[in-house]
């Protein structure tokens, strides 16, 4: 019966999300080729030995240009007789999109132009790295930490981890990176060479990122793991140290918000009856705290995972960009310079479904976890 | 029937009432280290910013001059980086920035149009908030779906990913840049608010408004609103400082409209070509947003404890 | 005219009870609040005799549940207590933490209010109440055992038809018991076994399906009736019942003070029955102590009480009851309201709302005085 309710309800949240991307992808695509020239929507498809007829060709197959237009010259000048209306772009683009073809970009720091899409999936897993190691810090830490802050409430590890956490929660990533790397850099010198190497050394191109000898198996694309599974731990080493000031960066603003989410939920559960008459049976205190209490204080901050899977999604493309760390959020801030329309929306569609599942996976674990919900 | 002779004895008599809350308030608020700090600071930034022009001249972030650039003559400290020379002329407390201006003058310059943004923002995100969120709240049905269909498209893009995609599709101007903040952040709002409102609603009191015969606006305005104002305040006040750190944000990345621009984050972006030869560059700025950030989510957070327990006994 | 027929059939009872479980002598309770010192109980002394049901009557703030509390071991950080507590001769004001964990194992146990809240929500009901049999297992082992063997013996002597098997689990049973050595698993089953005896003896109907759901699902006197075998399960010797009935509408109010009833021969424990309501009282209590702002003014047998109350607020409280049986149009309260604990009346309490208070009222305090025989009250009136 329970279960039931929940595929329902999963049922639901799914279509949702449909609904929920071709909202973003109109509002994004109308946004972009609404407001900027034609000029640009055309850019991610030509390569560089088009002539003028055949630009015109691809523009109007694209449904860029209307076909009544005269010449590509027309195109490009704005003739009021080449603009096609923006609904049957969409549906055009939307026709390229579903055959996988999301065009070219040509990104600084790329050797050349590349398929949107190969550019994507190539920095994807690098970004999934931080993003993942992030979450696991923040987790790790905010827990534990938020439940001694609230059983040895306003004593003296309760006062550090607030105000830790204040002050956590008030640091600019892009400042904390850039502290974190002076640090390590300059002042945790050994032997005269900064304990991690500077940014600078990260090269941009995905294919072979850092500097260790062997090769690695691709399994996951992420090269912690990777090398980890291939045996190679030069590689691994050099991954980890690669990854491990980024993670701490952006792991930093969510660690501190959950700290704070858990004290002030466990403050809350343990201020409940059922607790009393927890200890009126005579529990033992810890049974008391993690059966009880905590069971009770997990559902709010369980709520709250979503967020900050948001907030880590956005800080990534600041903490990429501060270590110059090869993954996507970097490369929307060069899409953005450039202003290509295309790695735009795929990067949009791509962070706005993977935010959706993940909120339908925390719901669905609240509803596991709240039996109130499921009847 | 008694023969208690009417002896009154005086007794202490505990406070009742408002002067009691006010006075808790002010006891709690005088108890709390933390949040007094807060205000201390988050007063200073205001105060500071409307001064600023006071304290400086407006225009010396036009001001480039080349012959003292990354400069560095405060002897009160030293970097540990090889090669930092020596200011010619004046001493400059903080050093000077890529374009030869003194950083600490840029810093108290760039403090008036953080503010200034951060809170068009926030009153503006607010007041959208507070009409959609209690329109939904209050209207139920279809309206309700509607407004909360768009909020859940908003909250599926990560703010700073939109705030990018806005700033790239618009212009580099300031006015875009708080246009694409203020689009990224008013979802918060409406859904505090319609949250606030909806179980507002359901209070026994509202029930006796109504059948009263007040309108729905009187009850919406003058008796809803009041109640769920404190949650608002405490949201707004923390917002102030995240609204500044995701907009120096945006700066940082590269969508201000002039790379000389007096504002923090700008300041910040001007020392990543320099981290390890010109630290002071990024340290500085950053530092300010630290303490202006760090100084409002104290008093936001400092209100919402001294408002809270209170309401709960 | 009925009320006073109702009790002299009740009075039997008492010559029933015998020496006293819980003794609390001069039981002082502060709290250190923002405000002030709140000064909730100012000298305490109450008696629980065995098998008895203590009623503790009085109206809301004047100190039931902090006494309760303070019994149990359970008052917060910010208060300090002080006096004695006797429970069957062993002092538990000198016990720490650890030590009065083990006493609220065992011998102590707690009904509350509101079983809303006082249940888990995401607990089954069965879970939470075996969880501390099965979590400390040292002390429930022999009792568990023990409870099993003993029903087993009675299954037999009804003349159960699965005598073989029930034979094999009593010779495992007490083979587990010599050896010293009972599984997890088994501690579980028993535990179950028993959790279910309680919920049947408490009249809960399909009690394995009520084991396994979530107090959301039970209705209100459902929920309290499983309160109560979770506490009557671990054997208390003490029961603190603290408004139990509060929460509950009238009809099942009364159904669960008839079950208070029918188990006082089943269960071996002595009940403080804490109320507000002396209807409730006048129902299942043995003998009743009256309380106001922090002080026991009257302790008497329930009939005693009743026909002759002593103390001027018991006075009060009895004239304020309203009396279908007596036309009266005007409905008698005692004038004023409950005083301020943090700046609490000087000498009796009482006094600024007594009608018969006079000069020495605010200047001493009224010790406890033995009018007749069980019949305390602490009053100037009658000496001291």
């Amino acid at each position: 019966m329970a279960h039931l309710k929940l595929y329902e309800y999963a049922l639901r949240r799914l279509f949702l999300l449909i609904f929920v991307l071709f909202a973003i992808s109109l509002i994004v695509f109308y946004l972009a080729r609404g407001a900027l020239p034609p000029e640009y929507s055309l850019a991610p498809y030509i390569t560089p030995r088009m002539t003028d007829p055949q630009k015109l060709q691809l523009a109007q197959s694209l449904g860029v240009a209307s076909a009544s237009c005269p010449s590509y010259q027309a195109f490009s000048s704005h003739d009021p007789q080449c603009s096609a209306p923006l609904w049957g772009q969409y549906v055009d683009w939307l026709r390229l999109v579903a055959q996988g073809n999301w065009g070219y970009s040509e990104l600084p720091g790329l050797a050349g132009t590349a398929k949107t899409w190969d550019v994507f999936s190539g920095r994807f897993p690098f970004t999934a790295q931080l993003a993942i190691g992030a979450s696991i810090v923040t987790f790790a830490i905010a827990f534990p930490m938020g439940i001694i802050s609230a059983t040895r409430n306003n004593k003296l590890p309760d006062h550090a981890s607030r105000i830790a956490s204040l002050v956590g929660y008030s640091l600019p990533i892009y400042w904390f990176g850039y502290m974190l790397q002076i640090l390590f850099v300059l002042y945790l010198a050994i032997g005269g060479r900064g304990l991690l190497q500077g940014s600078g050394s990260l090269a941009t191109q995905c294919a072979i990122c850092f500097n260790s000898p062997g090769t690695i198996s691709t399994f996951t694309g992420m090269t912690v793991l990777d090398s980890l599974l291939s045996g190679n731990f030069p590689y691994f080493w050099d991954s980890f140290l690669a990854t491990v000031l980024p993670i701490i960066a952006l792991s930093l603003a969510t660690l501190s918000s959950l700290t704070r989410i858990v004290r002030s939920s466990m403050m809350e559960a343990l201020r409940q009856d059922y607790i009393l008459l927890a200890r009126s049976k005579g529990l033992r205190e810890r049974i008391v705290v993690y059966r009880h209490a905590l069971r009770n204080a997990m559902l709010p901050a369980i709520t709250v995972s979503g967020f900050i899977f948001a907030t880590l999604l956005g800080g990534v493309v600041l903490t990429e960009t501060v270590f110059a760390y090869p993954g996507i959020g970097q490369a929307i801030v060069f899409a953005s310079l450039v202003v290509d329309i295309n790695f735009l929306e795929l990067y949009v569609l791509v962070t706005a479904a993977i935010l959706v599942i993940t909120n339908l996976c925390v719901d669905m674990i609240y509803a596991v976890l709240d039996p109130r919900i499921r009847y | 029937m008694s023969n208690l002779t009417e002896t009154e004895e005086v007794q202490p008599q505990a406070l009742t009432g408002r002067r009691a809350e006010l006075r808790h308030a002010i006891v709690l608020y005088k108890q709390n280290p933390v949040v007094v700090a807060g205000s201390v600071i988050a007063a200073g930034s205001i105060i500071l910013a409307l001064l600023s022009s006071f304290l400086v001249n407006p225009d010396l972030w036009r001001m480039e001059q080349l012959n003292q650039r990354l400069c560095w003559n405060n002897a009160a400290f030293s970097w540990p980086v090889v090669n930092i020379f020596d200011c010619p002329g004046t001493t400059y407390p903080l050093g000077t920035d890529a374009y030869g201006r003194d950083l600490l003058r840029m810093m108290i310059l760039a403090l008036p149009l953080d503010m200034e943004i951060s809170l068009t923002i926030v009153i503006s995100a607010a007041l959208i908030g507070i009409v959609l969120g209690s329109l939904a709240a209050y209207a139920g049905g279809k309206i309700d779906e509607a407004i909360l269909r768009v909020t859940d498209v908003f909250f599926a893009i990560p703010g700073l990913v939109l705030a990018i995609v806005l700033m790239t599709v618009l212009g580099r101007t300031l006015e875009n840049l708080t246009i694409a903040v203020l689009i990224t952040w008013w979802p918060i709002y409406v859904r505090l608010i319609r949250s606030q409102v909806l179980s507002e609603k359901e209070r026994p009191y509202v029930e006796a408004l109504r059948s009263t015969g007040a309108s729905s606006l009187r009850i919406l305005f003058l008796h809803i609103m009041p109640n769920t104002v404190y949650p608002v305040i405490v949201q707004m006040t923390l917002d102030i400082g995240n609204v500044i750190l995701t907009f120096s944000a945006l700066m940082f990345l590269g969508f201000s409209p002039n790379p000389l621009l007096p504002e923090l984050g700008n300041l910040v972006t001007d020392g990543i070509n320099y981290v390890f030869t010109a630290p002071w560059l990024i340290v500085f700025p950053g530092l300010t947003i630290v303490i202006v950030v760090l100084g409002f989510n104290l008093l936001g957070d400092g209100i919402r404890d001294v408002l809270d327990p209170r309401l709960r006994r | 005219m009925r009320l006073e027929e109702e009790l002299t059939l009740e009075t039997t009872r008492v010559s029933e009870t015998g020496a006293p479980v819980l003794e609390v002598k001069d039981l002082r309770v502060v709290f250190h609040t923002y405000a002030g010192d709140v000064k909730a109980l100012d000298g305490v002394n109450l008696t629980v005799r065995r098998h008895e049901i203590l009623g503790v009557v009085g109206e809301s703030g004047c100190g039931k549940s902090v006494t309760a509390l303070a019994i149990a071991g359970l008052l917060p950080e910010n208060a300090t207590a002080t006096g004695q507590i006797l429970l069957d001769g062993r002092n538990l004001s000198n016990l720490n933490k650890e030590q009065m964990r083990q006493v609220r194992l065992k011998d102590i146990a707690q009904v509350f209010q509101d079983p809303m809240t006082y249940l888990n929500p995401v607990l089954q009901v069965g879970f939470q109440i075996t969880e501390a049999l099965v979590s400390e297992r040292k002390i429930y082992e022999k009792q568990l055992v023990d409870q099993r063997l003993e029903e087993i013996e009675e299954l037999k002597k009804q003349g159960a038809n699965n005598l073989q098997a029930l034979e094999r689990e009593r010779d495992k049973l007490q083979a587990s018991l010599q050896s010293g050595r009972i599984s997890r698993a088994q501690e579980r089953e028993l535990a179950r076994d028993i959790a279910l005896e309680y919920l049947k003896l408490v009249r809960l109907p399909e009690a394995e399906r009520v084991f396994k759901m979530y107090p959301f699902e039970l209705s209100g006197g459902m929920r309290q009736r499983a309160m109560i075998a979770m506490a009557l399960v671990k054997r208390p010797k003490l029961l603190l019942a603290d408004e139990i009935t509060t929460a509950l509408d009238v009809t099942v109010q009364a159904q669960i003070l008839a079950l208070l009833q029918e188990l006082r021969n089943e269960i071996d424990a002595s009940i403080m029955l804490i109320t507000h309501d002396l209807g409730v009282v006048s129902e299942v209590c043995d003998r009743v102590a009256v309380m106001y702002a922090g002080n026991v003014v009257e302790v008497a047998e329930l009939h005693e009480l009743f026909t002759n109350p002593l103390h001027p607020y018991t006075q009060g409280l009895m004239a304020a009851v309203p009396r279908p049986d007596r036309s009266t149009i005007k409905l008698e309260s005692i004038k004023g309201s409950v005083p301020d604990l943090i700046y609490p009346p000087s000498g009796c309490r009482f006094h600024p709302r007594c009608p018969k208070a006079f000069a020495d009222c605010p200047q001493r305090k009224p010790k406890d005085i033995e009018a007749s025989q069980g019949h305390l009250v602490e009053c100037l009136l009658y000496g001291g």
